[in-house]
């Protein structure tokens, strides 16, 4: 596990985070970039399975627009044809923003980007790619998190559940077996109070979201959780960007663009 | 614990099954009995104290509150108290899971349950009791731990709690997912939670419910269906109207 801090470059261009991907996500031991010439700003990273899951592929594409890239999950990949094997997730899109601080927390089997500006409380950013919390281990639940669309790059994904248009979530595969499932939080559509998790004391209570069907899809199944983030209410908690709350000895970073704010955990 | 039986829908048949059953927990314990068919328990479990009123003194229904006090000499709650819900009787089976702060009542007959006691509190010193009935006695349709309460039916049942100490009766909800959609299930079984209760006005998280998964619209159990999760058995609790509960059997 590791959590890299840096800062993005004052002028967005495409493969601004191909460059932070090669340097951190690629760095981890458990990941790899399986193929580095996909396509201009192009590459393909592969985290090797853990404890007999499946092997991740991330085709994250950062050639799309200079504010921001897309990405999707992959059952396979073939380096000769630069293209996919088998089945593979909608994409989603992360943003960049000029001169914003960025956080990639990277494990053995997802990562997480995060882009801000310190103390703001509006324009933050989020994406993820990798495991859930899987209720079946024989179903491939790679998930990619982000923006819904070119017109949603700037939305906090991780903490779409307050505005959930903004957001898209896929599973490469469903507990069902279904592939490119669109999913969502357990705890979406709710109001901003749904999410609110101090207690009495003042301390955070963190709850990672099951990650289920939408509406009735897959018969609106849980599919698993949520891994080491969750949703919460940035109004009535007066979180900014960057805020650190220490839970259990670990941090856990706050990310909002001002409606939807998400708690990711800083390790 | 958990136990059940059958009953009928007379006055004083809830009583007699509180009286059998919960008071063998010695945490539970008889306060007074204010006439027939009307008793009030006294819960002095861990960082727990309140009591439980139960007017059983008609068929088809109980009226229940719960308070933080109990003054035998009026026979009336003092303190913090809860507005007087019900409890839907009729008759068939029972089920009661009870335990040193709580108890869960299930009216497996007709699909209903009802939560009198603590959560698993994030802050376990404070003693919050919580109850969750309904708010009419002629319910026959609508199961009042289901998560169907947060939406159309908040008028209809009653999530309240006590902040014993702090002068305040606090509406109570779990944290939802949307009425008719996502009921959480898997093709294997079953993954849910204990549902986490957050306080409305102040927003504090209050705990998880003891036992009890506050569910939503179901399609593919039915109830007194009953699911085994890691060891341990919960029924189902499903009312003819949206929403169903899962209860842990012990």
């Amino acid at each position: 596990m590791a959590v890299y801090t840096g800062t993005l470059p004052s002028t967005g261009a495409v493969g601004n985070w191909i460059t932070v991907l090669d340097a951190t996500v690629a760095a981890h031991a458990n990941w790899s970039i399986f193929d580095a010439a996909a396509g201009t700003n192009r590459k393909v990273y592969k985290a090797t399975a853990v404890a007999g899951g499946f092997d991740i592929y991330i085709d994250f594409n950062d050639n799309v627009n200079a504010a921001y890239a897309s990405l999707r999950a992959c059952e396979g990949w073939d380096a000769n044809t630069h293209a996919p094997i088998g089945n593979v997730t909608s994409v989603v899109y992360m943003g960049r923003g000029n001169d914003y601080t960025y956080k990639v927390i990277v494990q053995d089997d997802y990562f997480i980007l995060l882009s801000y500006i310190p103390g703001s409380t509006t324009n933050g950013r989020s994406c993820f790619a990798g495991s859930i919390r899987s209720l079946d281990a024989s179903k491939n639940m790679a998930m990619v998190v982000g923006g819904r669309s070119t017109t949603y790059p700037t939305k906090n994904a991780l903490g779409g559940i307050l505005d959930s248009a903004s957001g898209y979530m896929f599973l490469l595969q469903d507990i069902d077996g279904s592939y490119n499932a669109s999913v969502n939080y357990w705890a979406s559509g709710g109001g901003s109070a749904s999410y609110y998790c101090k207690d009495y004391e003042d301390y955070y209570q963190i709850v990672e979201p099951p990650i289920t069907g939408v509406g009735t899809s897959s018969g609106g199944r849980c599919h698993g959780r949520a891994k080491n983030f969750m949703g919460t209410c940035s109004i009535v908690l007066s979180l900014s960007n960057g805020d650190l709350i220490n839970i259990g000895g670990v941090n856990w970073v706050a990310v909002t663009d001002g409606q939807n704010t998400s708690l990711t955990k800083l390790e | 614990m958990w136990s059940a039986s059958s009953m009928s829908a007379a006055a004083g048949a809830l009583i007699a099954v509180l009286d059998e059953y919960l008071l063998d927990n010695s945490n539970w314990t008889l306060e007074e009995e204010v006439a027939t068919n009307h008793k009030v328990y006294k819960n002095a479990g861990l960082n727990s104290l309140f009591y439980f009123d139960v007017d059983d003194t008609v068929a088809a229904y109980a009226a229940v509150r719960i308070s933080a006090g109990w003054d035998t000499g009026t026979h009336a709650p003092t303190g913090e108290t809860s507005a007087v819900n019900y409890i839907n009787k009729s008759t068939g089976d029972w089920g009661m899971a009870y335990n040193d702060t709580r108890l869960v009542w299930c009216n497996c007959e007709l699909g209903q349950s009802y939560y009198i006691g603590q959560t698993k509190r994030c802050v376990s010193t404070l003693n919050y009791p919580i109850i969750v009935a309904a708010i009419l006695n002629n319910y026959t349709t609508y199961n009042s731990l289901a998560l169907y309460h947060a939406y159309t039916g908040a008028t209809s049942l009653y999530w309240r709690m006590l902040k014993i100490g702090s002068s305040v009766v606090r509406s109570i909800y779990p944290w939802t997912e949307g009425i008719t959609s996502r009921h959480i299930l898997t093709p294997t079984g079953a993954a849910f939670w204990e549902s986490p209760i957050y306080a409305a006005v102040d927003l504090r998280m209050v705990g998880w419910l003891d036992g009890v998964h506050s569910g939503g619209s179901v399609t593919v159990f039915n109830n007194r269906d009953k699911i085994t999760v890691a060891g341990l058995d919960w029924i189902v609790l499903r009312a003819s109207t949206a929403g169903l509960t899962l209860v842990r059997m012990s």
